[in-house]
């Protein structure tokens, strides 16, 4: 099995350390869920998987190969990242832009394979009925769809047996509730076919439901990683989000699920000020 | 999935065919273009005439009219073809840099070529005179600096704005505009030095004329500017890729800082070997790349092959006019394309700007 392996990053920008020491392996089959706070390092860490950011200390590998040791096209075979804000601003049509992401394979696998790939990642994320419309046109949420279906297109084979990550950096912020789920099935679908997926994503409850396991970052440190049943836990959210949580569980499927009921105390400085006077 | 396909296939889309019948139509428009070139000027020939001289050349047999052939194969045909080259090669890379620019008012001349270009031509017309009589060898040095000059200050321009292995695109345009000033301060002061017969060659060249095309003079531009022309096959889909944005282009294996390199460079040769032989002519550039992405939209793969053959045409068709408006003198087609192409810009902003889009 050939995993992605982040071992004791290190990032520094400008002059903020945003990430310290920080590892992380992900094979293929898992879907991760990366967590924590605004400003933790998530994205950063998901550009430092992608290879995209440079590291200060410590390195990534895919199995054994460092990533800098790939020429950008071959990364480009074995991984796909989609951005947090996507910046196309011209007028495209919905098929055109999903095709970009078989660009790396263009003159390397059969024409009918890059096609086939398309019309799943089409249906996939359910855009199919968009395809001939213009990108520009469309809801930011519709956007955000074309968006995946296109590096959804670029990590699909025709056979599983090349090891390929997907890095998704908060797939779900400007879907509905139904497409939130929708996505982060198919994320999960695609694991079980042999991709490593790697997802930002700020819902909680969303990540319990599909992560395979979680990874928690607090400024730039990874705090805890596991199962998700198991590390969701009201002390640890309470620590690394300010936030007082209650499980509950639900009857029908027996999950635990995750209640707010308010910002933690530790910051709820209105009692330190009365008492203070 | 190909329920999908067949359900798409049934909806008629007139954008799509409209699509699929531009570039058959614009080639039409340039047979026109090049038939209508070698015909008209001052001995009227029928297109007949000029296909007898071709077929005859072609073919190997020496039945033309002498006198036809020398008007066609020695004094038309360069005209044409450089035309055609030079109107091709400016529209490439006006759609070229706007892509890269992600600006649809990039042009050739924001990366320092043209100003470059003019610096060199117009030193070499100035101190060449007072170094030393280059006499005949005028026509071949003024090509060459103006290659030479065009082309550096284009590196220039790419060498200042690249810091810590990055080049953004804002940082070129800024360089850009600074070394284009430097480049007209130093046609000023060329001009300012000069006598009244060099300060009239040096306003020729400026107004840009495709007259004087010889084969010998423009066959090193033509093999210059053909590359990229070449290149457009490799280039379509890349430029799609960074109209996506850097990132997603980077991650989808684009090696963006070297592409804007190669982009740069191809568009500095084509257009410093443009300019070299025809002088500067302005707004094919900017205006076919522009005007093409409104009706095609903005997949290069239809883009620069549309550019390339409307920027042909137009120039050869400007170049008809130049020369039949007001005979026997002729209109300088640098003066013509300008006079057409700038109230045409100026009604596209203005369109835009109501449709509240730029692109």
């Amino acid at each position: 099995m050939v995993n992605l392996i982040a071992r004791e990053i290190d990032v520094v920008l400008g002059a903020r350390q945003v990430l310290t020491g920080a590892s992380m392996e992900v094979c293929p089959g898992e879907l991760v869920a990366v967590l924590g706070p605004n400003g933790a390092g998530k994205s950063t860490f998901l550009n430092v998987l992608s290879g995209e950011q440079a590291v200060r200390n410590g390195d990534v590998r895919i199995g054994r190969d460092d990533l800098r040791s790939f020429s950008s096209s071959a990364l480009a075979c074995k991984r796909a990242l989609m951005p947090q804000k996507a910046s196309l601003s011209f007028p495209f049509k919905v098929r055109d832009v999903v095709e970009m992401g078989r660009d790396p394979f263009r003159s390397t696998v059969d024409a009918s394979w890059n096609k086939d790939a398309v019309e799943w990642a089409l249906v996939e994320t359910d855009i199919g009925h968009l395809a001939r419309r213009i990108y520009t046109q469309l809801s930011g949420g519709e956007q955000q769809r074309v968006q995946l279906a296109r590096v959804l297109a670029q990590v699909w084979r025709a056979s599983d047996d090349d090891a390929r990550f997907l890095l998704l950096d908060e797939p779900t912020s400007s879907l509905d509730l139904a497409h939130q789920h929708s996505i982060l099935h198919v994320a999960l679908e695609l694991s079980k076919r042999g991709v490593g997926v790697v997802a930002v994503v700020h819902d909680l409850n969303l990540a319990a439901l599909y992560a395979t396991r979680v990874v928690v970052l607090s400024n730039g440190r990874v705090v805890a990683t596991g199962n998700p049943e198991e590390i969701l836990e009201p002390d640890l959210i309470a620590e690394v989000f300010d936030l007082t949580v209650h499980r509950v569980k639900d009857p029908d499927s027996g999950r635990r699920l995750i209640v707010p009921t308010g910002h933690h105390r530790r910051s709820a400085s209105v009692v330190d000020i009365r008492q203070a006077l | 999935m190909s329920v999908l396909e067949l359900r798409e296939r049934q909806q008629f889309d007139l954008a799509e065919v409209l699509r699929s019948l531009m570039l058959p139509a614009l080639g039409v428009l340039l047979v026109a273009a090049v038939l209508t070139g070698l015909t008209s000027g001052a001995a009227s020939l029928t297109s007949s005439d000029v296909l007898a001289v071709v077929w005859a050349y072609m073919s190997g047999g020496g039945t033309a009219d002498p006198v036809t052939h020398a008007i066609v194969m020695e004094i038309r045909m360069p005209r044409v073809l450089l035309g055609g080259m030079v109107g091709a090669t400016l529209a490439i890379s006006g759609a070229v840099l706007q892509a890269l620019f992600r600006n649809p008012l990039a042009e050739p001349s924001i990366i320092g070529v043209s100003a470059g270009a003019g610096a060199a031509a117009v030193a070499t017309i100035v101190l060449g005179a007072t170094f030393g009589s280059l006499g005949a060898l005028i026509l071949y040095a003024l090509p060459v600096a103006a290659f030479a000059g065009g082309f550096i200050a284009t590196m220039i321009v790419v060498a200042i704005a690249r810091v810590n292995g990055q080049t953004p695109m804002t940082t070129i345009l800024l360089s850009g505009i600074a070394v284009a000033a430097l480049g007209g301060a130093i046609m000023g002061l060329m001009m300012f030095i000069s006598n009244d017969e060099q300060l009239r060659s040096i306003t020729f060249w400026m107004l840009g004329s495709l007259g004087g095309a010889t084969w010998a003079t423009i066959l090193p531009a033509i093999t210059i500017m053909s590359v990229i022309l070449l290149a457009m096959p490799v280039l379509m889909h890349k430029l799609n890729l960074m109209l996506l944005g850097e990132r997603e282009a980077a991650s989808l294996g684009l090696n963006v800082d070297r592409f804007k390199y190669a982009c740069v460079a191809l568009v500095a040769a084509g257009v410093g070997a443009a300019v070299a032989v025809s002088g500067t002519i302005g707004f094919v550039g900017i205006v076919v790349p522009h005007l093409l992405r409104m009706v095609v939209g903005p997949d290069h793969r239809i883009l620069l092959p549309a550019s390339a053959l409307s920027g042909a045409a137009l120039l050869l068709w400007a170049d008809v006019v130049a020369r039949t408006i007001a005979p026997p003198a002729e209109l300088p087609i640098g003066v013509l394309t300008a006079l057409l192409g700038a109230p045409f810009f100026l009604w596209l902003l203005r369109r835009a700007a109501r449709e509240g889009t730029s692109w």
